[in-house]
């Protein structure tokens, strides 16, 4: 029976466009306007060389010392800072007002910068300039200390580009890789679209199928479980499509741990069905409006886990940890950013154990509702 | 008017929508709008944030490093562990972490190899920008160091060297940033104004376009002329007041600078396109009977194009590509126009040439949709 029962229930649930449409195609489209939206975002953060017009005068010409800075600075190698146009004062303002550059440089009596706004190409113009300065005053004040200095030589070698720092960061850093994890979490909840269908199917006064079922020779709990199985099924199996749409086709980086992602998949869909059964049975009312439940709870939770704003996520995490603990959308969300960023598993199998938690909360109270329903009359 | 009176009740039953997407884009407006309170009548420089771990003791020489870093940059206060620095540096929410080693002030002084540990997101803009800062004071310092300076000496002179600054004229010929806000709002509202349309419009129309309620009003004494022109007239005063109720909101929310001649062609270019989401939801009331569907391809619609067309992320964020392709949908030419009605403090023919141009071929859309929708009820027409 419990076979016979599975079968049926597939072929029932494959045929319902609709909710085919909302769990596989809408996240595979959603994926898709992401990819496109933010493929340029993480490059645009990226140090990009600043465009600057120097005022070619009698004055910057003469100023030796200055002119060696600059041409050091927009040298083409791996640490150019400036690409310098030359060119007269008119001429500079014109490409200021084009934007064609951040800013100019005009030697006077001291060097004068005029720049457009303010940002970061503009500070790293009035740095530069300040170096200038600054190793004016630094030769100073050598000189003051020590005035058989200019002898020695340390003046002719000032190594200013001297790194003192050791990079220990993480290569994985790009942060839209967020948007996608979002999505991959509102996936599971959105599966939930399963659970809800398949028990009002199965429940008497809800639908006519579900009386008639109720009225057949079969376990309500043998009939539930495998209506539920098959829901669970579907829902894996597309969540699997839809990530290998997002790894294979669009190329978003998951971190290259397969094995662990398959298993957070399974846990995520089994708290989405797990949540949709809950509604489905907890809530007496129209399908309409449990599934309106249903969105509205997975649209709060993946507005939390960052979808919409990145930002919330952190700030969930960090002041209301207790919120981002309970919001399925953001642990499956965190997991995967675990997976990505972290070389350890330890925040990954957290993620998973409170995911489990949510499991058998929504279970056991799906089976408190569920249990010894009787139907006076429908 | 006993269509237009039923097309509104049947319109009063999706109030709730119109509620719920106005909320949520009110929601997104104001904390975007929070977030754009830049000044710029002055310079000032980009301050980076910046995190220190100081595993050393507090010597002379890092008294006046943090110092300098308080001036120069933001410092953040984290707490010293692995995954809140980690997920600090991954959020943003700072942009270089300096983890100073024991005995860094000692093996500094000695003029021996010492390297402090870093944490930023690679090759990135603020990153690079954080670095160049803070290596100058240890270059300038340890210029001192070489030529014999002891510590307390050495941490006034590299502060005073680093005092030292450039003067910054600002040319001032735009200060339109006032006005990003507003410019979000409206480019946001691609959104909203697309998927209330289309979704409510499609909707009415569809359910007068089922088989049996069309038959029935057929075989009524109103002609179908006159059925149409109250439909076409329902259309058009509910688009009005969607439209009207955005424009509403924008100028409680923005009086300060809704009130200018930007505010007026912003209002005028967000009016021209509403015209053509209720082109495009005409169509695809009368193409699309089921609402589900309807409410399928509603989402599709006006989420694709406002994530191709930059009314979530800006424009100047997108993809050559990606702009390239989006030019085939109305919501890329309102989004650019907008844009450069921000854009421009100083008003000249020609940059009203342009921004009229962009309305222009908004409306040849709505048009397009218009003439699709006419040759497609006639054949559908024909055929039942």
């Amino acid at each position: 029976m419990f076979k016979h029962v599975f079968i049926n229930r597939l072929k029932i649930l494959l045929h319902n466009k609709e909710l085919i449409f909302w769990t596989l195609f809408f996240p595979i489209a959603l994926g898709t306007f992401f990819y496109f939206a933010f493929s340029n975002l993480s490059s645009s953060e990226s140090f990009k060389v600043v465009n600057v017009a120097i005022v070619d005068n009698e004055k910057y010409q003469n100023n030796d010392s200055f002119k060696t800075m600059i041409e050091t600075i927009s040298k083409e190698d791996d640490n150019q800072v400036f690409n310098v146009t030359y060119t007269n004062l008119d001429g500079a303002k014109k490409l200021l007002a084009n934007g064609k550059i951040s800013g100019y440089l005009e030697v006077k009596d001291k060097i004068e910068i005029t720049v457009k706004g303010n940002g970061l190409s503009q500070s790293i113009i009035k740095n530069v300039v300040d170096n200038y300065y600054q190793i004016s005053s630094t030769i100073d004040h050598l000189v003051a200390f020590n005035p058989e200095i200019i002898k020695s030589g340390i003046l002719n070698n000032l190594d200013m580009n001297q790194n003192y720092f050791k990079d220990i960061s993480n290569e994985n850093t790009d942060a839209t890789v967020v948007y996608f994890y979002t999505l991959i979490g509102m996936v599971c909840l959105y599966g939930g679209l399963w659970g809800i269908q398949t028990v009002n199917e199965t429940e008497a006064n809800l639908t006519k199928q579900g009386a008639r079922i109720n009225v057949s020779p079969v376990r309500k709990s043998s009939v539930l479980l495998s209506s539920l199985l098959v829901a669970f099924l579907i829902q894996y199996l597309e969540l699997i499509i839809i990530l290998c749409y997002l790894i294979f086709v669009l190329g978003i980086d998951f971190g290259n741990q397969i094995g662990y992602i398959f298993l957070l998949s399974l846990v995520g869909s089994l708290a989405g069905i797990s949540l949709g059964t809950f509604i489905g049975i907890a809530f007496k009312k129209s399908e309409n409006v449990k599934i309106g439940i249903l969105m509205a709870i997975s649209m709060t939770g993946t507005f939390l886990a960052g979808m919409m704003i990145i930002d919330v996520k952190y700030l969930i995490a960090k002041n209301i940890p207790i919120l981002a603990n309970i919001n399925p959308v953001n642990l499956i969300t965190d997991a995967l950013y675990s997976l990505y960023y972290y070389p350890t598993h330890e925040r990954f199998f957290t993620n998973i154990i409170y995911l489990l938690i949510f499991i058998l909360v929504m279970c056991t109270l799906s089976y408190l509702f569920a249990r010894r329903k009787k139907y006076d009359s429908i | 008017m006993i269509v237009f009176k039923s097309y509104f009740r049947i319109v009063k039953a999706y109030l709730p929508m119109v509620i719920l997407y106005t909320g949520i884009f009110l929601l997104f407006s104001i904390i975007s709008t929070l977030s754009y309170k830049n000044d710029v009548s002055n310079f000032s420089t980009v301050k980076p944030n910046v995190a220190i771990i100081n595993n050393d003791y507090n010597s002379e020489l890092i008294k006046s490093f943090n110092k300098y870093l308080s001036k120069n940059a933001k410092i953040v206060k984290i707490k010293n562990d692995e995954t809140s620095l980690k997920d600090a540096l991954f959020f943003r929410k700072v942009d270089y972490i300096l983890i100073i080693p024991k005995g860094f002030t000692n093996d500094f002084m000695n003029d021996s190899e010492v390297k402090i540990e870093t944490m930023k997101v690679p090759d990135s803009y603020r990153g690079t920008y954080s670095e160049m800062l803070l290596n100058r004071f240890l270059n300038i310092a340890k210029i001192y160091v070489k030529s014999g300076m002891n510590e307390k000496e050495l941490s006034k002179n590299v502060l005073l060297d680093l005092e030292k600054s450039a003067s910054v004229n600002l040319d001032k010929t735009k200060s339109a940033s006032a006005l990003d806000g507003i410019n979000y709002y409206y480019n946001f509202s691609n959104y909203t104004l697309l998927a209330l349309t289309i979704m409510i419009i499609g909707m009415t129309m569809a359910s007068f376009r089922e088989r049996n309620i069309q038959w029935r009003n057929m075989s009524s004494p109103i002609s179908l002329r006159r059925i149409n022109f109250e439909l076409a007239l329902g259309n058009l005063s509910f688009t009005i007041m969607i439209w009207l109720l955005y424009v509403l909101i924008s100028l409680i929310l923005y009086y300060k600078v809704m009130f200018s001649f930007n505010g007026l062609l912003l209002i005028v270019n967000s009016f021209v396109f509403v015209i053509c989401a209720l082109s495009l939801g005409f169509l695809i009331g009368n193409l699309v009977k089921n609402q589900q569907a309807n409410s399928s391809l509603t989402n599709v619609i006006s989420l694709g194009s406002s994530f191709l067309c930059g009314a979530f992320v800006p424009q100047s964020v997108l993809g050559e590509q990606v702009l390239k392709f989006s030019r085939i949908f109305p919501s890329y030419w309102f989004i650019k126009n907008n844009d450069y009605i921000v854009s421009i403090s100083k008003y000249s023919t020609s940059n009203l040439i342009t921004i009229f141009t962009n309305m222009l071929i908004v409306l040849v859309f709505a048009l397009l949709f218009y003439i699709i929708t006419q040759v497609i009820t006639k054949k559908l027409f024909k055929n039942s």
